[in-house]
């Protein structure tokens, strides 16, 4: 009987330093409960709500991912500050909490009267953010994007008008517009941009990462250790899945991918400019509907087959149509980007004319992005169910070898048209948990990591021996609101009183350690044509 | 004990089947279409495909059937949304990794285990029972993630806490793994094994608290109950040595008892162990079952699954034998 005794004074005294250890703060309110008086914003908000002639309180749903994403690391306490805000004006939330793919399978439904849900970019064109929120063809149940479901037609002129125009200043009157619309309608309340994060040790040497949070080693270097080889280690929260750039859409694949292939245009190193690839130099005709490709000559593929308009083509008919792809595959994830491609045709071996339907000043930048990676055809047609674990491209890595779970191995191309790496291997390791990931490269065990907990991010700041490189992620986080929902939200005075309710300085406090950068628009500021219309900067 | 070692083989064989069926039919219970549930934003037509390539659009019973056939083949069908690979292929990559680190941590927890248990059975509610039984105690009660950081903190900056190798030293010895048993795929070259053993110390060493305190509290409980006994009371009054009572007189019977707690902890860890698995990135069979769990990849969680299964009954198995070699009652009846 002693002994148990003595074992529980030992657990509690144990219990309680680990409680001491984990006490969390609150973040401080603006406002107090009920009884105070409200500031003149939330008067505003609560006049917006009268206004509409409903029944109070109000309640409305709120969908919350349980996974924490780049733009939303902390989705409960997200949620919750929400909840709480939105009571001040006299709404009661319900919390909806689903896993990542339930989520997004239930809101793209539309079951919800609001949902919590971001976007990064995939080409770091402005059109990417806005038709993906606002367009109507992305308000089809049940794999919409728009889960506000918001169809206008003077939105849908604008956005059609944007990708058509070319001319810069031309376009930003366009969208400025197109934001000043959105933000007295309200489909969504944009609340967060993140910064884009990535640590590095000492070893590495002229790594550069792109406005797009790409991880490039093309350029890098790195000192040569036992054996005379130059090896850069790079911790990840998860493995590829495969590197078959027409099957993919994960983040961890992107990586391994974005070393193996190139495209006909590439973003520069440093910008999102829109330099030459595999296509030496272009021509642009028929008012933007006609593109002629001429190709760099005597590249050669990893197998030693050569690249040509032949090769291009097959590309990006496969990318478009989904030739060739694993059986579970249909097409691409990212077909639909290229959906405004009519032909494509090889006048001869040296080059390629693609034709579009109607003119899309984004075309460009989306052959810059790795789905449009130009494989080598002989490999693809030998397996296609597994090239995907044996990929060959022209690019700056070879494929090397791949532990299934475990990591991803590319080697020098010594051949590189570009001009070879400095880097003889470039490893891709599986780290599942980011805390202990922070640790093994504070210890030296790799070279860069990405996917920091922002509480880590202090003792990575700290360290002599490490580098964090942080950035605008080209991100954003949102409220969506439910235009087409039964409980309220389908009022545009209701969605503009919630607007205002938002405190966005107390959810950066909050939920995002004060890393956050408050969202004015659904555009992040680092992208062209950005604008802050007035009626959202006044929430805060 | 030969006839007993065959009757034992031969209830293995429905037990098996029995395995199989409860796995196939209870995966299907969810009502929804295997391929919907994968991919709940999927277009028909790609659902009717994985449908017909799987054979998930024929009538159950044939379903069942073409199961077996495929399973008599190796073959388990492909994951789709973890890896894209054959199940088969991701088992024989991930079950030697699991396999490995559940046996160095029953190489530390049995031994360990044991002798607590004894050196705590020998002078009970002194400070030889005291000392190792709240060590035992703090061992089944804290949480593995917690003890996984500790043992990172305090450990981390000698040895390695992530893999199972060095992937910078494994490059530059062009090395890469063939069975998966990381000790036997380094053996010829000292450098590796070394490194490779030392990845394996903190991980098995985290997983092998819990194990190491159940066998621990075990044998004290059932040394305890037989040292209670007449014909040990005998033994100590004809003048035997206290010792030779212990280890040669009680051990033997309190064996059996101990015996099924081992064999029902080396199940649990040949099953996978999530957490550890994932804090130290260890990619074996445990991380496998999680992802595709929580991913609805069917043809994954059905394999391993049955997997799973079957190394309990072949655990238990094991476990029966050894009550026979250890209990002669049992031989003869």
């Amino acid at each position: 009987m002693k002994s148990r005794w003595m074992s529980a004074v030992w657990m509690c005294v144990i219990l309680a330093a680990m409680l001491a250890g984990c006490g969390g703060e609150t973040p401080p309110s603006e406002t107090p409960g009920d009884g105070a008086a409200l500031s003149p914003r939330l008067q505003k908000a609560r006049a917006l709500l009268d206004s509409a002639g409903l029944k109070t309180p109000l309640r409305l749903t709120l969908y919350q991912m349980t996974n924490p994403r780049p733009y939303l690391p902390k989705p409960q306490e997200t949620a919750l500050l929400i909840q709480s805000q939105l009571s001040r004006i006299g709404i009661e939330v319900e919390i909806v909490e689903n896993d990542w793919p339930t989520h997004r399978s239930k809101t793209s439904k539309g079951e919800h009267d609001m949902c919590l849900l971001g976007w990064s970019t995939d080409n770091g064109d402005i059109d990417n953010f806005v038709s993906t929120f606002y367009s109507k063809n992305n308000a089809v149940p049940p794999s919409a994007l728009n889960v506000a479901f918001y169809v206008n037609d003077k939105a849908e002129d604008l956005l059609t008008r944007g990708r058509q125009t070319a001319d810069e200043a031309a376009r930003a009157v366009i969208y400025k517009e197109l934001q000043e619309l959105v933000a007295h309608d309200v489909p969504l309340v944009p609340l967060m941009h993140t910064q884009a994060y990535c640590a590095h040790g000492k070893r590495v040497q002229g790594f550069q990462l792109h406005p797009m949070d790409l991880h490039r080693f093309h350029r890098a270097d790195a000192p040569a250790g036992d054996g005379g080889l130059k090896i850069v280690s790079f911790g990840r929260g998860a493995d590829s899945i495969s590197l078959d750039p027409a099957v993919i859409d994960d983040g961890e694949s992107v990586k391994a991918v974005i070393h193996l292939y190139d495209t006909l245009v590439r973003f520069a190193d440093d910008s999102m400019n829109i330099e030459p690839g595999l296509a030496e130099r272009w021509d642009v005709a028929d008012e933007g509907r006609t593109f002629t490709f001429h190709l760099r000559q005597g590249v050669l593929f990893h197998d030693g087959t050569p690249f040509d308009a032949a090769a291009a083509q097959y590309n990006l008919q496969r990318l478009k149509d989904g030739l060739d792809v694993p059986a579970q595959v249909k097409r691409s994830p990212y077909a639909f980007l290229y959906e405004g491609i009519a032909s494509i045709e090889t006048p001869d071996a040296a080059t390629v004319v693609v034709k579009l339907a109607a003119s899309d000043v984004t075309f460009l930048k989306n052959l810059a992005m790795f789905p449009a990676s130009i494989a080598s055809p002989a490999a693809v047609r030998k397996d296609a169910e597994n090239y995907g674990r044996a990929p060959v491209g022209t690019g700056p890595f070879r494929f090397k070898s791949w532990e299934p779970g475990v990591k991803v191995v590319l080697e020098k191309n010594p051949e590189y048209w570009h001009g070879a790496p400095n880097i003889d291997r470039l490893i891709f390791e599986h780290s599942k948990e980011s805390k202990v990931r922070v640790r093994n490269l504070l210890k030296g065990g790799y070279d860069m990591i990405d996917g920091i907990p922002l509480e880590d991010l202090q003792a990575i700041r700290d360290s002599t021996d490490v580098t964090l490189i942080s950035q605008p992620g080209m991100n954003v986080c949102y409220l969506a609101l439910n235009t087409q929902g039964k409980n309220g939200t389908q009022y545009a005075a209701v969605r503009q009183a919630i607007a205002l309710a938002i405190d966005r300085a107390q959810l950066n406090q909050g939920a995002y350690d004060g890393q956050g950068v408050p969202a004015y628009s659904a555009v992040p500021p680092t992208v062209a044509g950005y604008h802050a219309a007035p009626a959202m900067l006044e929430s805060d | 004990m030969r006839t007993l070692l065959a009757r034992r083989l031969l209830v293995l064989i429905p037990t098996v089947w029995g395995i199989i069926t409860v796995v196939f039919f209870a995966v299907r219970l969810g009502g929804v279409s295997p391929a919907l549930a994968m991919f709940p934003k999927a277009d028909g037509e790609t659902i009717a495909r994985i449908e017909k390539e799987n054979g998930w659009d024929r009538p159950l019973t044939a379903q069942y059937a073409a199961y077996f056939a495929r399973l008599a083949k190796g073959d388990l069908g492909r994951t789709y949304v973890v890896s894209r690979l054959p199940v088969a292929e991701e088992i024989a990559a991930r079950f030697p990794r699991t396999i490995e680190l559940a046996l160095a941590a029953l190489l530390l927890a049995v031994p360990i285990g044991l002798l607590a248990g004894i050196v705590a059975a020998a002078r009970p509610n002194s400070v030889t029972d005291y000392g190792p039984m709240t060590a035992a105690m703090a061992g089944v009660s804290f949480p593995v993630f917690w003890l996984a950081m500790l043992a990172i903190m305090l450990f981390g900056q000698w040895l390695p806490f992530e893999g199972r190798l060095d992937a910078q030293l494994a490059e530059r010895h062009e090395f890469s793994p063939r069975t998966h048993f990381m000790l036997i795929d380094t053996l010829g070259n000292p450098a590796l094994f070394l490194d490779a053993l030392k990845h394996l110390l903190l991980p098995a060493l985290v997983l092998s608290t819990i194990p190491m305190a159940v066998i621990a509290r075990m044998t004290r409980a059932s040394l305890l109950e037989v040292l209670g006994e007449d014909y040990i009371r005998t033994a100590r009054a004809k003048g035997l040595a206290s010792a030779a009572v212990l280890w040669r007189h009680a051990l033997k019977n309190a064996m059996p008892a101990i015996a099924t707690v081992i064999g029902l902890q080396c199940g649990y860890l040949l099953a996978g162990a999530v957490l550890t698995e994932s804090i130290f990135s260890w990619q074996g069979l445990g991380t496998f079952v999680f992802e595709c769990a929580r991913s609805r990849d069917y043809n994954g969680l059905q394999g391993s699954v049955i997997l799973l299964a079957l190394v309990f009954v072949i655990v238990n198995f094991i476990v029966d034998v050894s009550y026979a070699w250890l209990d002669p009652r049992i031989r003869v009846s």
